[in-house]
């Protein structure tokens, strides 16, 4: 794991989620203007993806690998698979899917960095 | 050809939570039986049990946001809030019968409440339905949303 990029990634998710809301509630939510913002998160799950495959590859050992891995494939698939549901959907309840979703992927990650420093303890 | 899309209602937004507990459930569970069943087996089963319920609970939610009864997923649901506030009450007045946690356990503080509040969010939600035929939540933008985007609801 990359620390400080996980640290961004959580950090990222929660003020993604808290910007969709405010924006759902002020009606001002347009699925097109958080795009930019979902491929730069997902970009950096999947850097993240790779850098773990890298390290565990090299000899890394974590306490709970089935586990780590779990969450490692959903992290991956959770943004995809959230912005083909609300992709040309400006409604609110788009936006709550979008911030349940974000929310979700923040406790992956942050869960992710807990199953890895398992085995450094 | 312009493929008509349904907009999101508040029933997917449920749906989606159910799925997202359909995986924590099963998965908390399954790994915890598989590496350490010895140490709570009665709190790994109630995670798989849970699951179970989870799982039933997301095919009849989905089944009620397509037009289907929603008496079936209003029983599931029920079963379910059931089944946490039992879990809960039991985890509180006997704690050495969960010496480790399920996913129901003090009410699913480990998730936020979100398992206590889920059932009833999705019992409102059912009983708005049931009463308008339709999604009874309708969205605050909807008169925004450009009208090739949204179809009637399935009867």
């Amino acid at each position: 794991m990359i620390g400080p990029l996980a640290f961004s990634t959580t950090l990222g998710c929660v003020i993604a989620a808290l910007v969709v809301a405010g924006s759902a509630i002020m009606r001002r939510w347009r699925w097109r203007s958080i795009v930019p913002t979902l491929l730069i998160i997902q970009l950096a799950i999947m850097v993240q993806a790779a850098a773990d495959a890298i390290t565990l590859a090299g000899g890394h050992r974590v306490g709970e690998l089935a586990t780590h891995i779990a969450y490692l494939a959903a992290s991956l698939v959770v943004l995809p698979v959230t912005a083909t549901q609300i992709a040309h959907d400006d409604g609110t309840w788009a936006a709550l899917l979008l911030v349940v979703a974000l929310l979700v992927l923040a406790v992956i990650v942050v869960r992710m960095q807990t199953t890895w420093r398992i085995a450094d303890a | 050809m312009r493929e008509e899309r349904r907009r999101i209602g508040a029933g997917r937004v449920l749906i989606a939570c159910y799925a997202v507990f359909v995986v924590a459930a099963a998965s908390r569970g399954t790994v915890q039986l598989a590496t350490h069943a010895h140490r709570a087996p009665l709190a790994y089963c109630l995670s798989e049990l849970a699951a179970l319920i989870y799982l039933l609970g997301l095919f009849l939610l989905a089944r009620a946001d397509r037009g289907g009864s929603p008496r079936a997923a209003a029983l599931c649901c029920g079963v379910e809030l059931a089944g946490v506030l039992a879990v809960g009450i039991a985890s509180i007045i006997r704690p050495s019968a969960f010496p480790d946690a399920t996913v129901w356990s003090h009410f699913g503080s480990g998730y936020g409440l979100f398992p206590l509040v889920l059932p009833v969010l999705a019992l409102c939600w059912l009983r708005g339905r049931g009463a308008s035929g339709s999604d009874s939540t309708p969205d605050i933008c909807a008169t925004s949303a450009p009208a090739s985007t949204t179809t009637p609801p399935a009867s």
